[in-house]
């Protein structure tokens, strides 16, 4: 599918949205949720291809161990992207704003064993 | 299958908002209401397998 039919798609679905808002208000998000898990199906099915390959790159490179914690790290960064957008379009900010929190909670959470080596490494240099 | 989703869902959402109208203007709101709420379970029922399928090809993709 590419970019034209994932564009005309998008446009089909927002005006969609915007007829049915009107009817009826809650129609208007579970028409854009529709349009959105449509276009990361076929979006994913490409992006799949290329994590592969640049998770090959890296291990050859060596920094094999770091490829994990990279690739989860953008998965749920991609996720609560997807979850804050679309309680965003049925109007709670309030709960797009705590999946947000909890998504760079989780993050952070990832990185932390990757502090502390890289702090360990410091202090074993300065010694 | 998939892009035709799209349009499945807002066929069922012009029929049903239309249906709820002409309910209500002659007086039975609450079956108004019943319709509007079946349509509603019928996109969700199609759109949950759907994001169940999506998230699990993320989590695969991205090793979760």
């Amino acid at each position: 599918m590419d970019i034209v039919k994932i564009c005309a798609l998008a446009l089909l679905c927002s005006f969609a949205s915007l007829l049915l808002k009107s009817i009826k208000s809650e129609w208007g998000m579970l028409c854009a949720l529709c349009g959105g898990v449509i276009i990361l199906f076929y979006v994913l099915g490409s992006l799949s291809e290329s994590v592969f390959a640049i998770r090959e790159m890296l291990g050859q490179s060596g920094f094999s161990k770091y490829s994990a914690v990279l690739f989860r790290a953008l998965g749920i960064s991609l996720v609560a992207g997807i979850g804050a957008e679309g309680c965003r379009e049925a109007g709670s900010a309030a709960l797009a704003s705590k999946i947000e929190l909890a998504g760079r909670v989780l993050i952070l959470s990832l990185c932390i064993p990757l502090v502390r080596e890289l702090v360990s490494l410091a202090l074993e240099v300065l010694k | 299958m998939d892009s035709a989703l799209v349009l499945k869902v807002v066929g069922i959402g012009l029929l049903v908002a239309f249906s709820c109208q002409i309910l209500s203007r002659s007086g039975r709101d609450d079956q108004a209401l019943l319709v509007s709420l079946t349509g509603i379970v019928i996109v969700l029922i199609m759109l949950v397998g759907k994001i169940a399928e999506l998230f699990s090809m993320i989590r695969n993709a991205f090793g979760i």
